[in-house]
């Protein structure tokens, strides 16, 4: 359930559009599930501190007292461009924190990459000297 | 104890502790580290290497960012600096240190610099213009030190050249450590391709064949001191996906211990291992930066070309900052990009029709490093007014070399400012805010936390080399440096290894 919702928050910061498939059209899940499995406990707590910002602060960014999934697509889309230019920084911030992780999945996209004219990534051989 | 093990790799085991003994142990694999160890091996002494990252070889580097962050960034790169605004701070950990991740950039090390250690600083004596220069002689030789050639410098980094030119500023291609760049913007995954010359494919292999001994996976947890004196180092074997703890390892030293953990490494592992010194951990300085993206109407393909292929010192001296260009990954350019949603989508569209540089400022602030106790690691460090606005200034400049060069808007990521600047609001620059907490800077040029120096109440390490009140324990890495450079900073360090391993050698008492 909670990485269903962090999924949520990372699709409707990026979108599909008309120019790009967007983190939505992506398997994010599984995606975070290995993003658990490999980052430090600090990273990961600092995602989820990030994702419940998002989805508790429509008072704070649109003055609206619902959790973010429970908005219209147009506030939604209000909260979140008021939440990445929020004046208080620690707040700001947590956009910056979904962004960035949420960046590492949508850039190495395949579909993504294509649509920009550039080389799919090979797979990461993951490994190292043993001996 | 085992007897001197030659020519050995040990990397993550849960065997039976791994016990060595040998003239000199190295801590940190990095620019200093490697260095250190090399030219104590050429000098005919036994080395072992601790190094807590894997030895990654060219074929096992990652291709994307997410690999790059896991497999080769120190902790996913989650360090970060606090003060009043939370700053990132990169560094590698694995065989080779943070030169397998850089941009390959090697710069001399400013006369001015040498000048004001010996000076303020009391170091003439070992670090001058001779024995560094020397140093950097033979490193650049070794290292295959170039310029970047024309062919490869990608679009990213021809219009900032062409754009300095225009200006009538100084500009140049970057001298790299790379050999037969094809221009695959993979300086930060490690390059595939093998130009880069890191120490992970040059010195530490040749530590190997001549007899020294690598622990990879290994991280030092203390250094053992007696009676004043350094006597080796103990750790655990850490493995680098699971992160749980194997084996233990000692390395008993019967001649020195070289600490080359880095600047964020080195002060917290001596002051875990009972240094108490009152400036171990201050003095910590850096040349954080941040960047400009560029929108033009035409593709500039910035994924094409080296990381970073062009640079400016103009401003070194007056502002004090250094432009560069810096091709960043599809994958990174997300964060950097202001907004969220379909607005965020529309500029990501345009990813092939921007081109980042940045401007790095030499900042006078100073900071702090300490171990907390919970045994993580405590960065405190705040740009001043002034640091900010250089960085203003540096970022101003850096506009003004996209317009000349036919951007049609640049997106500053200042907070307080315009999500777009144009050639006719440019100005508004100068009405941004200063303060830390509206710039997304990074930082990757660190310095100090062990100062080298002649005054025991602003240094750690004395100008003989040796750390105060412990024989034979040295520290040879970015921590060491007193002061900031105001360029890039490894062919300093590297020299200052040599430099202070070659000297330790012949001063040595039968
Ligand atoms: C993205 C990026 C780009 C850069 N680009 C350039 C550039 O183009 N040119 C330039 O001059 N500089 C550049 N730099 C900076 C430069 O790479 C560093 O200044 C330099 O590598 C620092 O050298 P060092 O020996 O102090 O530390 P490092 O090179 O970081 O090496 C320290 C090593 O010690 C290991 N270590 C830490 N703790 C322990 C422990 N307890 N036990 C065992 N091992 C330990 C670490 O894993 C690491 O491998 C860049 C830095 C970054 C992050």
């Amino acid at each position: 359930m909670w990485l269903r919702l962090v999924a949520w928050c990372m699709s409707v910061t990026f979108p599909s559009t008309d120019e790009l498939v967007g983190v939505d059209r992506m398997e994010v899940v599984p995606f975070l599930r290995q993003f658990n499995r490999d980052t430090p406990l600090l990273m990961q707590v600092a995602l989820s501190a990030s994702v419940l910002v998002f989805l508790l602060s429509p008072l704070l960014t649109i003055g609206v007292p619902l959790p973010a999934p429970w908005l219209s697509k147009a506030n939604q889309q209000k909260h979140l461009e008021k939440l990445a230019g929020h004046p208080i920084y620690l707040l700001r911030q947590t956009m910056m924190m979904i962004k960035t992780v949420a960046g590492l999945l949508w850039g190495a996209d395949p579909q993504v990459r294509k649509s920009l004219g550039m080389d799919p990534y090979k797979v990461d051989p993951g490994s190292w000297r043993q001996a | 104890m085992q007897a001197p093990q030659a020519g050995r790799h040990f990397s993550f085991a849960t065997g039976p502790d791994v016990e060595l003994t040998a003239d000199y142990v190295v801590v940190g694999s990095g620019a200093g580290g490697a260095a250190a160890a090399i030219t104590l091996a050429r000098a005919g002494r036994s080395v072992v290497l601790c190094e807590a990252g894997p030895w990654r070889d060219p074929e096992d580097y990652p291709h994307t960012m997410y690999g790059t962050m896991r497999d080769m960034f120190n902790n996913w790169g989650s360090l970060v600096a606090t003060g009043d605004s939370i700053i990132p701070v990169v560094q590698a950990r694995l065989v080779g240190g943070t030169p397998v991740i850089n941009s390959a950039i090697v710069v001399r090390t400013p006369a001015d610099v040498l000048e004001d250690w010996r000076v303020r600083h009391g170091l003439g004596g070992v670090f001058n213009e001779d024995t560094i220069g020397r140093a950097q002689d033979r490193i650049e030789q070794e290292l295959q030190i170039q310029p970047s050639e024309a062919e490869i410098l990608g679009p990213s980094s021809e219009r900032m050249l062409q754009a300095l030119e225009r200006l009538g500023l100084e500009g140049h291609p970057t001298m790299r450590n790379v050999a037969n760049c094809q221009g695959v913007m993979q300086c930060l995954q490690g390059c595939r391709n093998r130009a880069k010359q890191t120490s992970n494919v040059l010195w530490i292999r040749e530590l190997l064949q001549l007899g020294g001994t690598v622990l990879s996976c290994a991280e030092v947890e203390r250094v053992a001191i007696e009676r004043g004196r350094a006597s080796g180092i103990r750790g655990h074997f850490r493995h680098p996906e699971e992160r749980n703890r194997g084996a233990g390892f000692r390395v008993q030293a019967t001649r020195g211990v070289f600490i080359a953990a880095s600047a964020t490494g080195s002060a917290p592992l001596l002051q875990r291992s009972g240094v108490r010194l009152p400036y171990l951990g201050q003095g910590w300085r850096a040349h954080p930066g941040a960047g400009v993206l560029g929108v033009y109407d035409e593709h500039i393909n910035m994924h094409r070309g080296p990381s970073q292929a062009a640079a400016s010192i103009h401003y070194r001296a007056d502002i004090g900052i250094k432009l560069e260009s810096l091709s960043l990954p599809l994958e990174l350019i997300a964060a950097r990009v202001g907004g969220a949603g379909p607005q965020l989508m529309h500029k990501l569209a345009q990813y092939r029709k921007t081109a980042m540089w940045v401007a790095a400022v030499r900042c006078d602030a100073v900071g702090s490093i300490k171990r907390t106790l919970w045994g993580s690691t405590a960065l405190h460090f705040v740009p001043s007014k002034k640091d900010l606005w250089r960085l203003r200034e540096g970022l101003k400049i850096v506009s003004k070399l996209h317009f000349e060069v036919g951007a049609t808007k640049v997106w500053p990521g200042v907070y307080g400012m315009p999500a777009e600047i144009t050639p006719d609001t440019l100005d508004l620059f100068d009405q941004a805010p200063l303060d830390n907490k509206a710039y997304t800077w990074v930082l990757s040029h660190l310095f100090g936390g062990c100062s080298l120096g002649a005054d025991p109440a602003t240094s750690v390490v004395a100008p003989d080399l040796h750390l105060r009140g412990v024989r034979n324990l040295h520290v040879v890495d970015a921590s060491a440096i007193p002061t900031t450079l105001g360029v890039n900073p490894q062919h300093t360090i590297m020299a200052m290894a040599m430099v202070a391993a070659e000297r330790l050698v012949n001063e040595e008492r039968p």
